[in-house]
């Protein structure tokens, strides 16, 4: 008797050409956000739902930035999953420093597949839609309920996207846990993130001419001590959960951590880091400064509340009366997780060794995806996709088989999520 | 009080409306540097000139910032005294916080508005007079006058003062320099600090700013290196012992007009980190940053030994690499000089203040004769919103000044040493 999973990944094989090709027009559809305007690329994804009967709902507070919202039910009762990907990608930036035919060619050579969002993540989204279809046509094997959404505006924050979906429509997109294609690499999945807390610092002090150094404080002085200050920051306890610590602490991820971010990334995925990203003070040599403004890119690590840092921040500040702080990033972000151990995540390395041979290893990454709003909502949220290597370069692309084998784990450990 | 000086305090007293007048249209003939064009305030100082049959020439390194080059020998043979003011001002700063016309020249409340009428204007017009009153007496008095009027001087710039020393030295170097910049007319500037100034670039590989473990930071270097370089304020400095004993006897004055802790500034190395500038994006871990700093050398520190100094500090920071951006070495003239016991005596007899031999913490062009061994003095009103809004001079003040300017002048030629 024929597995379910080895229907589907039949399935795949014999549609081949087709999935690449589904791909290859999704990224000739430029959706760049900045400006953000994805009409083309939600209508070409309505498409693909429409050409297979599958109902769907456009949600679009912003007229220009669509949401697609769709569902099915099995006969039986069960679990719901919901999968997420979006729409928009990064600006292509320069056309003149693409190579491959320009940041829409969707051209392949050497089978890769070329254009600004093919890994992030027009790979995964285009995942999610096919794992969609290939289990709503079976649907009479599974239990429980599937979500598709494909959202906009990811990249500029979520807010007319993923966010405005929990806002207005909890009930439908939380669901019980979240299957996301962001790249990942086939070594790893994505159980948790770090946040952003950027920080911007201006010091004011009276200033002066340069040679009477007696009759002003220099903001610029001021900003050394404060910066020196601001590395205590670092030495905060994350009060982080067990399952973290434990998975932080085992050998196979710390090694993951350290080949796919660089020696070193393993110690500081726990810690709070600070990069002094910015840094202007003084208008002329021989002025004493009187402005010096200083901006702050740290990172919180799981168990590291945004509360906290601020409290923080402010106990710092007591000792800097000249100093103001204004916050830059999303004040409600903050650094999340969900079981490291979870079931999910078994079923995602089991479907894993069994398309790619590698199992990949769980682990808390520095970026920030909408996995977030299922993760703080306190739903298991997992992020499996391609490599993160070339996201954002004039170079992306995705390897072709890469591309199938992100979209066979997904429809496998999608419908052993399902399963009955 | 003998007939010349009597002479010349009645002339000084009968051109008290023009010389008002004279400051007044010199504030309206605007001179900012930059962009530093004097050709207008020029003409005025050349109109005072050419009505008093005072003998003068144009030296223009460059034509838009003319100097005035003026000189006359009196009746015998004597010593030769120089007088410098500067034409050019400042931008002006802050036009809208200004209560009265930035370039109005307005005489109002006993005092003469405007950029640049404090620094130094004020200055500028009563040498200017001064040499137009002497040379009226010239065949009275002993010694040679030379006056020169420059451009050129708010930046430090080359085509004014400077460009005379370099290229007319046997003219405008004289025996003795009197200088009539703005400080405070209870003190004479026998000494200045020197400016030296560096610039110092760190570059680094930087990376994403999540990942500080792949490339050190540019701006984190440069904080390390800025409160490293806070060690030159701890320079030794041998003070000469004339310096240090005018300083210890002026801490009260200094500390008076400067604010409190200027006299404990000025034996000693200061640094100001003018500006520092780092990084592209907050969220980018920056791999460069530049630093631009000011340091004020007291006397008895070579600017060699300093950049020696600071060259060993910045070598501790690897990527870091030092430019020097102009260098002067710190000079300094005799606190006892003639010149100095003239001022002190005739502000005593003419507007009964008690002056006293201070160095300054800023720059003026005194600093060019000293540097080449002329004794070179300032002495001036009081620095009125030098750089501020609503500039002035205070009228009463700036006569006091003027007469004690003229005379200490006149005594020099005379050869009356003050003993």
């Amino acid at each position: 008797m024929t597995t379910l999973a080895e229907t589907l990944l039949s399935e795949i094989e014999s549609r081949r050409e087709e999935l690449i090709a589904l791909l290859q027009g999704f990224v000739r559809t430029p959706t760049a956000n900045p400006p953000g305007e994805t009409v083309a690329g939600a209508a070409y994804l309505e498409t693909f739902l429409k050409s297979r009967d599958l109902p769907y709902r456009v949600i679009a507070p912003q007229a220009h930035m669509p949401n697609l919202l769709a569902t099915f039910d099995t006969q039986r009762k069960g679990r719901h999953l919901v999968l997420n990907g979006h729409i928009d990608v990064f600006p292509p930036g320069r056309d003149e420093h693409w190579r491959h035919g320009g940041p829409w060619s969707g051209t392949i050579e050497d089978a890769r597949l070329y254009g600004r969002g093919t890994a992030d993540m027009k790979c995964g989204t285009i995942a999610s839609f096919v794992t969609y279809a290939l289990l709503h046509r079976h649907r009479d094997k599974l239990a429980g309920r599937l979500t598709l959404t494909a959202v906009s505006d990811e990249e500029t924050g979520g807010k007319w996207g993923t966010g405005y979906l929990f806002k207005h429509h909890r009930d439908e997109v939380a669901g019980d846990c979240c299957l996301n294609g962001e790249p990942s690499s086939a070594h790893t999945v994505r159980y948790g993130e770090k946040t952003p807390h950027w920080l911007v610092f201006t010091i004011r002090t009276r200033g002066a001419h340069g040679a009477y150094v007696h009759m002003s404080d220099s903001a610029n002085k001021i900003a050394t001590r404060l910066m020196a200050a601001l590395e205590s920051l670092t030495e905060l306890r994350s009060d982080m959960p067990e399952a973290v610590a434990r998975n932080l602490s085992d050998a196979a991820v710390r090694q993951a951590l350290d080949d796919g971010l660089g020696k070193g990334a393993a110690d500081l995925v726990p810690k709070v880091t600070l990069n002094i990203g910015m840094i202007e003070g003084g208008l002329k040599t021989n002025m004493i400064p009187s402005e010096c403004k200083l901006e702050a890119d740290i990172r919180l690590p799981v168990g590291v509340s945004k509360a906290r840092m601020r409290t923080e921040v402010e106990r710092i500040l007591q000792g800097f009366p000249q100093v103001s702080v204004e916050e830059v990033s999303r004040p409600d972000d903050e650094a999340n997780w969900c079981d490291p151990d979870g079931e999910m995540l078994h079923l995602i390395q089991d479907a894993a060794v069994r398309v790619t041979g590698i199992r990949p290893v769980p682990v808390i990454t520095l970026a920030a995806t909408d996995a977030r709003f299922w993760r703080l909502s306190g739903v298991p949220a997992y992020i499996y996709g391609c490599s993160p290597d070339l996201m954002g370069t004039y170079d992306e692309s995705v390897g072709v088989e890469e591309f199938l084998n992100v979209v066979r784990v997904h429809a496998l450990s999608a419908a052993a999520y399902l399963a009955q | 009080m003998n007939d010349v000086r009597r002479r010349l305090l009645a002339m000084i007293e009968a051109d008290r409306p023009a010389l008002i007048d004279l400051l007044s249209r010199l504030v309206q003939a605007r001179s900012p540097n930059p962009p530093g064009d004097t050709r207008e305030a020029t003409a005025v100082v050349r109109g005072w000139l050419d009505a008093r049959g005072a003998p003068y020439r144009i030296v223009a390194a460059d034509a838009t910032m003319p100097n005035i080059l003026g000189r006359f020998d009196g009746a015998r043979p004597g010593p030769h005294l120089v007088l410098n003011g500067h034409i050019d001002t400042f931008p002006v700063v802050s036009a809208e916080r200004w209560t009265r016309d930035p370039f109005g020249g307005e005489i109002a409340d006993g005092k003469v508005w405007g950029t640049g009428c404090s620094d130094m204007k004020q200055g500028t017009a009563s040498l200017v007079a001064l040499y137009g009153w002497l040379h009226a007496l010239r065949r009275e008095i002993g010694g040679s006058l030379t006056l020169t009027a420059v451009s050129d001087e708010e930046t430090f710039g080359p085509n004014g003062a400077r460009y005379l020393v370099e290229h007319h030295a046997d003219e405008v170097l004289g025996d003795c320099l009197l200088n009539a910049e703005p400080g405070a007319p209870t003190t004479v500037r026998f000494a200045e600090k020197s400016p030296l100034w560096i610039a110092i670039t760190i570059e680094t590989m930087g990376c994403h700013g999540a990942d500080p473990h792949k490339s050190p930071s540019a701006t984190r270097i440069a904080a390390a290196l800025i409160d490293d370089l806070a060690e030159v304020e701890h320079t030794e400095v041998p003070l000469p012992a004339a310096v240090a004993r005018a300083i210890a006897a002026g801490v009260d004055e200094i500390d008076r007009i400067h604010l409190p802790g200027a006299a404990a500034n000025m034996g000693r190395v200061t640094l100001n980190i003018g500006t520092w500038k780092g990084g592209t994006l907050v969220n980018m871990l920056p791999g460069r940053c530049t630093i631009e700093a000011d340091i004020r050398l007291p006397w008895g520190v070579t600017s060699r030994d300093m950049i020696e100094r600071v060259g060993a500090i910045v070598t501790r920071h690897p990527p870091a690499r030092l430019q020097v951006m102009s260098s002067q070495e710190p000079a300094w003239s005799d606190p006892d000089h003639p010149m100095v016991r003239l001022i002190r005596r005739n502000a005593r007899e003419i507007a009964g203040l008690e002056v006293r031999p201070i160095p300054s913490l800023a720059g003026t062009d005194s600093r060019l004769w000293r540097q080449r061994g002329i004794p070179a003095f300032t002495y001036g009103t009081t620095a009125t919103n030098v750089a501020m809004p609503d500039e002035h001079t205070d009228v009463e003040e700036w006569m006091g000044v003027v007469k004690t300017q003229a005379l200490s002048a006149l005594d020099y030629l005379m050869g009356d040493e003050s003993t």
